[in-house]
């Protein structure tokens, strides 16, 4: 029973649910500090907030 | 499987797998590693990919996971598997989708608010119970009974459909 909620739990980080979301929001807004990116991982994020690998990762390197 | 299929699954899964992994992982360069490993494997199984068994969204997360589980299994020798990870999941065994997750959310909705932090906080958050404990400022042994209190109350409001 508890493998089932942790898969359910995972597959929100994967394809979230809106109104899950919410309530996980919530809950975690009240118990936990936002997590805070280090400064390596700042150096992997646009000013547009998207990430960038840091090495090649197009597709066509993997096929 | 074409070119074009291979770099449409990566476009619009890459993300998510990234973003899956990274939220276990906490590195942006692990999560990247971890992430084309799977998508490496994504394109070897692809053609045993079958749709009447699961959607190519739980097909694919299910890769990542295992991925994740394995690499948890053979670089952390002197590590067990994260709590917050289940053992290797079998894709015609699970059912993931977004109606489940709303289901899901329906029932923490009827949930006590108490019982549905700790659920949260244990379950996605990934706290242990004594972490939770203090969160919420009660006792280990109250948190216990919570805990089991709020799996009940879970399985009664999702029933067999979602065999929890």
């Amino acid at each position: 029973m508890e493998d089932r909620l942790r898969s359910l739990f995972d597959y929100q980080k994967f394809e979230p649910n809106d109104r899950l979301g919410k309530l996980i929001a919530a809950t975690e807004s009240k118990y936990l500090q936002s997590a805070r990116l280090s400064d390596d991982d700042l150096e992997l994020v646009t000013a547009a907030g998207t990430s960038k690998p840091g090495r090649p990762t197009k597709p066509q390197d993997i096929l | 499987m074409t070119d074009a299929i291979k770099i449409e699954i990566y476009e619009s899964y890459h993300s998510k797998v990234q973003n899956f992994i990274y939220s276990k992982v906490n590195d942006m360069y692990l999560a990247e590693d971890i992430c084309s490993d799977v998508f490496i494997k994504v394109y070897e199984k692809y053609d045993r990919f079958d749709d009447s068994k699961s959607s190519l969204s739980t097909w694919i997360f299910t890769i990542a996971r295992n991925t994740l589980i394995d690499y948890y299994r053979t670089r952390h020798v002197h590590e067990e598997v994260p709590e917050d990870m289940a053992e290797d999941s079998c894709v015609e065994d699970e059912v993931l989708n977004n109606e489940m997750l709303d289901g899901l959310a329906a029932a923490l909705e009827k949930l006590d608010e108490r019982e549905r932090d700790l659920i949260i906080l244990h379950y996605y958050s990934g706290l242990k119970l004594n972490e939770i404990a203090d969160k919420l400022d009660i006792s280990y042994s109250y948190v216990k009974i919570l805990h089991k209190k709020a799996l009940v109350e879970l399985k009664t409001a999702l029933g067999d459909e979602y065999a929890l």
